[in-house]
């Protein structure tokens, strides 16, 4: 996977700075990391302090011009789009060059099922255009990239008789093994100001001193700790990332003067286990503006999962105390935090566990793939779309090499 | 004539075409929204800095806020007189936080959107963003100047060597 993962890395421009312990040597980062400021020297000294790793984290955010692109100038708000381009997207890293080479995007689209002929292989897709009118496009192969809910509520959706419990779901896994990453936010409230709503606001630090597994600590796998910067007036006042809203009256003004550019969040994103019981089903009544089922989220956190988030907090708290926090808020788990969606059309080796083999090829359909972090096997500890990608275009690699074989 | 045109002139005289609020509930609202963020250290209220039009506005937009906010300030109302005898607007500091308190707990719907605009309001305010500290700008084009982190801090984690379980 290395050389898709650098194929990946090269369109997509990362910043980062290499020598990190906790990974095999890589390639080169196309731009140094973003700068850390006053909040990364602090709390580096905290995971110090303790002996514990930490480096600064890899980022889909170029720090210097890359590609056309700008480079980052700091301004904070990442996840609200990024004017300038330097935080990477697909549209602005991949789609200009699949455009380029002949790829037609149809967007304002909406596919409602995939379509399978009397040979058993898929044909192509019914979906409801721009106009809202019904369409079929043919295909030789259909290939789905809808991720952890998309995906199998779009194969759950394409029943036929050949398939009557949803396309290539002879295993029954489709929409099981649902995995997220469950997070929990640890943030320390310091005396000095460090401007830590300056900088981007997603990973700066990274520490994978807990990843592994460790019986002794009561649960099976671990977590990364993912140090995340501060808030600008408005969302700390309305209680920034872990939820903890400024209170109103009196004591108003001097609660948001301690927090306001003095505060660091360590969120913990644990490694959630794959479980059948978590799952993505179609919901028996709720449909999409179109008419389509919507999906059903299942999910229950395992005692493993919630183990491992009281330990990821406690150490978390440990970290920020020793960096100098005065007080820690903490917000064992964070709520709406199913963001990573992982696991509901995994890998495998046969029908009889798993939907698609080691190529996202479909056991029960040849010429139907699946690129999406619902083929993964397993969560991991870290955020899932560099692998979503690089497994994309590994896919992609061996579709391009075998295409001609793949119906033999 | 005159009798009708007394009365349209005292139910309408702080109101706008498009408010909710008429006989005194915008004063109210103000004076409700500077107990939520007071005046202090320099930092106006929320209510003397203007937020209670703002409030009502973002009221007239939907339905279900405008409900939410005549309920709440009925509520503040009835607890007033029934804790207090006296309108909200007349009760000393304490006592209004003793009665915002109270429908905090029975209103949890109307408070926390209450809260929500205030805060939006107060902190995208240039005035308070000026005593912040802040610059009245948007992010974009300046950005922020950040220093790179001190190298020699990696020190400690590269002696460890080696950190990854080889597979």
């Amino acid at each position: 996977m290395e050389p898709f993962y650098d194929l990946n890395d090269s369109i997509t421009g990362v910043s980062g700075f290499n020598g990190d312990p906790a990974y095999p040597t890589k390639s080169p980062r196309q731009t140094p990391p973003v700068p850390l400021g006053r909040l990364g020297d602090t709390v580096a000294k905290g995971f110090n302090e303790l002996g514990w790793h930490w480096w600064p984290s890899d980022s889909a955010i170029i720090s210097q011009p890359f590609n056309g692109r700008k480079g980052c100038n700091n301004c904070g708000p990442c996840d609200q789009g990024c004017t300038i381009g330097a935080k990477a997207s697909a549209d602005i890293t991949h789609w200009p060059q699949a455009i380029a080479n002949g790829a037609i995007l149809k967007i304002r689209a909406r596919v409602r099922e995939v379509t399978i002929g009397k040979d058993g292989l898929a044909n192509g897709v019914i979906y409801y255009d721009h106009q809202k009118n019904i369409q079929h496009q043919k295909a030789r192969f259909v290939v789905i990239a809808c991720n952890g809910v998309g995906t199998p509520r779009l194969l759950l959706n394409s029943v036929s008789p050949l398939f009557p419990d949803g396309l290539t779901n002879s295993s029954g896994c489709v929409g099981k093994n649902l995995m997220f990453h469950p997070y929990a936010m640890i943030t320390g409230v310091f005396d000095n100001n460090l401007e830590s709503y300056k900088g981007p606001n997603g990973c700066s630090i990274l520490s994978h001193e807990f990843y592994e597994t460790d019986l002794s600590r009561g649960f099976i796998r671990g977590y990364s700790f993912q140090v995340l910067r501060g808030s600008g007036p408005l969302n700390t006042a309305l209680g920034g990332l872990g939820q903890y809203p400024v209170p109103w009256g009196k004591r108003h003004r001097g609660v948001f003067d301690e927090r306001f550019g003095r505060t660091i969040t360590i969120s913990v994103c644990g490694e959630d286990l794959p479980e059948p019981h978590n799952r993505v089903t179609l919901d028996p009544i709720l449909v999409d503006g179109d008419g389509i089922p919507a999906p059903k989220v299942s999910y229950t956190m395992s005692n493993n999962s919630l183990k491992m988030m009281e330990h990821g907090a406690n150490r978390a708290k440990e970290v920020l105390e020793a960096a100098g926090a005065k007080e820690v808020l903490t917000q064992p788990l964070l709520r709406p935090s199913g963001w990573h969606l992982m696991g509901t059309t995994r890998m495998g080796l046969g029908s009889q566990d798993s939907v698609v083999n080691q190529w996202g090829q479909s056991h029960d359909v040849k010429n139907l793939f699946i690129i999406d972090g619902s083929i993964f096997i397993t969560a991991g500890a870290v955020n899932p779309t560099s692998t979503i990608q690089a497994l994309a275009l590994y896919i992609a690699d061996y579709f391009k090499r075998q295409a001609r074989h793949l119906l033999e | 004539m005159q009798e009708s045109s007394a009365m349209e002139q005292k139910t309408n005289g702080n109101s706008e075409p498009g408010s909710v609020l008429i006989d005194g509930k915008l004063g109210m609202l103000r004076a409700i929204l500077d107990i939520i963020i007071p005046a202090d250290t320099g930092f106006p209220g929320a209510g003397d800095l203007g937020a209670s039009p703002y409030v009502e506005r973002n009221a007239t937009k939907s339905p279900h806020f405008t409900r939410l906010l005549l309920d709440g300030l009925v509520q503040i109302d009835v607890e007033s007189y029934a804790t207090h005898k006296k309108n909200f607007t007349d009760l000393k500091v304490d006592q209004k936080i003793e009665v915002l308190r109270v429908v905090e707990e029975n209103a949890t719907a109307f408070f926390e959107l209450l809260i929500r605009y205030c805060y939006n309001f107060y902190y995208t305010h240039p005035k308070v963003l000026k005593l912040l500290g802040l610059e009245t700008r948007p992010p974009q084009p300046k950005g922020y100047q950040l220093h790179t982190i001190d190298l020699s801090l990696h020190d400690k984690v590269t002696a460890r060597g080696q950190f990854y379980r080889q597979v």
